[in-house]
């Protein structure tokens, strides 16, 4: 890990090189989330919400390489949505070779990361945060 | 609550690059509607718009250019659902008994905003990451082959009838048919949708008159009944969902079922929101045509082309009529009250009595999508 998460760093944990996703969980029905919020969708109104760390691992439902993007985007770029354990699903860009999209499979296990998922363009600064790398 | 029938359809050819302002686009769909109900324009008591992106006081701009102001105007957003739920709205005025007779445009012009995938919010949590679209029903149709042994093939088959109806339809943005090996081959999306199996944006409108049945008879003898029009919204999900399974979908038709008194088996014709292929064959099980899981099945024996059992996107689908967002939702209603009406051209399904239309959309993180709309009509 050679960066920091400029985006959403307030959700990412990165301790001795490892990186976990910061979610929130209801007291009251235990319900997870990610990114944390401050009130429970399930139990709506006034919630009880605690943090917590997701995973560390988790595993990819599905994913695709998109091609064509918005302007701040520079493709192609592989996204994916990856279950955690907490029942939360989360999407993000995974970290990988083009010429590797196609070692990628459902029910693969993911761990996280930051990297780039923006480069400087349009006068915007790059973008880094979390991503998935496949576990080989 | 009152039954509603539909007086009056018309819609501009859908194109990219309109001459058209979009004002004037809407007000063409307006007189062919006004001309297509032969009703007095006097007569219409409210007029209700649906547009994504055409500004504040879209309604009043377009029927400014018609003569029908004054009128109570209801403008109406909610994405790709945005002309279907401003029709749901109508109906809800009608049939209640608010008002008799009632107009409702959709229109929308996506040349001005350039090509390439529409723009997300950024402040949306996945499209900052860097989810679009087309990537959303990408992983759809990535997980459907996981799950049921689907090949892209078998998706481009989807495209191949939707282009061909589409080149039976005069008002279609492609009027060219293509074949499984152009659609597979053109160039890539988001894997393992392509260009050709995706909905083009463009430009376009349509408008459809409805009144009560008791008012219908002074214009009408054949007069289309809304057996039904229900609408729905996202249920926010941030666990496990089964991404083949399309919710939103589920609950609005088993809503329009209901409240029709019709079954799956009753459909005769249905358009559907063929946004990219693989919706489509998801939108075969989920609206009870078939059993989940086999959708692509369904397809393959034809059972969904204009000669099958039930006919889906005789107009060509959003594959290939296009769709400007706004205007599709009533294109649909358009499509399906052509159908029962035997007023189809080249493409009528013969014998048609019962039609579906399903349109449903909008990119929010957690959601299967924001909106969906559902009408079921018969003759």
């Amino acid at each position: 890990m050679n960066v920091n998460a400029n985006y959403m760093a307030d959700s990412l944990e990165i301790k001795e090189g490892k990186v976990q996703l910061i979610g929130s969980q209801c007291r009251k029905c235990n319900n997870s989330y990610f990114p944390s919020r401050d009130y429970c969708t399930e139990c709506i109104g006034v919630s009880e919400m605690d943090l917590i760390k997701l995973g560390p691992k988790g595993v990819l439902y599905s994913y695709t390489m998109v091609h064509v993007a918005p302007p701040d985007f520079d493709p192609p770029y592989v996204v994916g949505y990856v279950d955690f354990p907490e029942n939360v699903r989360v999407l993000g860009q995974i970290e990988i070779a083009n010429d590797q999209f196609k070692e990628l499979r459902t029910g693969m296990e993911v761990s996280v990361s930051i990297g780039l998922i923006r480069k400087e363009k349009n006068e915007n600064p790059s973008v880094y945060s979390y991503k998935f790398i496949p576990n080989t | 609550m009152r039954e509603v029938v539909v007086l009056g359809v018309g819609m501009t050819p859908f194109q990219r690059n309109t001459k058209h302002t979009f004002a004037t686009m809407g007000r063409e769909a307006i007189f062919k509607a006004i001309e297509d109900a032969q009703v007095n324009p006097g007569k219409v008591e409210a007029g209700y718009c649906g547009t994504v992106f055409g500004g504040s006081m879209s309604g009043q701009k377009i029927f400014k250019e018609t003569g029908l102001t004054g009128m109570p105007v209801i403008n109406v957003e909610n994405a790709c659902s945005s002309g279907s739920t401003a029709f749901r709205e109508a109906w809800l005025a009608v049939a209640s008994g608010l008002h008799d007779m009632v107009i409702v445009v959709g229109a929308e012009k996506l040349s001005d905003l350039g090509k390439g995938p529409l723009p997300l919010q950024m402040e949306d949590v996945e499209a900052s990451q860097g989810m679009v679209m087309p990537a959303l029903y990408a992983m759809r149709a990535k997980r459907y082959q996981v799950d049921n042994g689907a090949t892209d093939e078998d998706l481009a088959l989807v495209a191949v009838k939707n282009r061909k109806n589409g080149s039976l339809n005069p008002y279609a943005q492609f009027r060219k048919e293509v074949t499984v090996d152009e659609v597979v081959s053109s160039r890539m999306v988001a894997n393992p949708l392509t260009l050709y199996q995706s909905c083009p944006t463009g430009d376009g409108a349509s408008a459809v008159i409805i009144c009560d049945s008791k008012t219908a008879k002074k214009y009408t003898t054949k007069p289309i009944k809304l057996l039904a029009t229900t609408l729905s919204s996202g249920k926010f999900m941030n666990g496990f969902r089964d991404m083949t399974s399309p919710e939103i979908t589920l609950r609005c038709s088993k809503k329009a079922y209901e409240a029709s008194g019709c079954e799956p088996k009753d459909i005769d014709v249905a358009e559907v929101h063929d946004a990219f292929t693989i919706a489509e064959i998801l939108y075969y099980e989920a609206l009870g045509f078939c059993e989940k899981g086999e959708g692509v099945q369904f397809l393959r024996e034809g059972k969904t082309s204009l000669d099958g059992s039930i006919p889906v996107n005789p107009s060509g689908g959003l594959i290939s009529r296009g769709h400007p967002l706004g205007a599709t939702g009533l294109a649909q209603i358009t499509e399906v009250v052509w159908q029962l009406r035997g007023e189809a051209g080249n493409r009528q399904i013969k014998g048609a009595n019962i039609g579906l239309t399903h349109c449903t959309g909008g990119g929010i993180w957690g959601f299967d999508h924001g909106a969906c709309s559902i009408s079921i009509l018969g003759r």
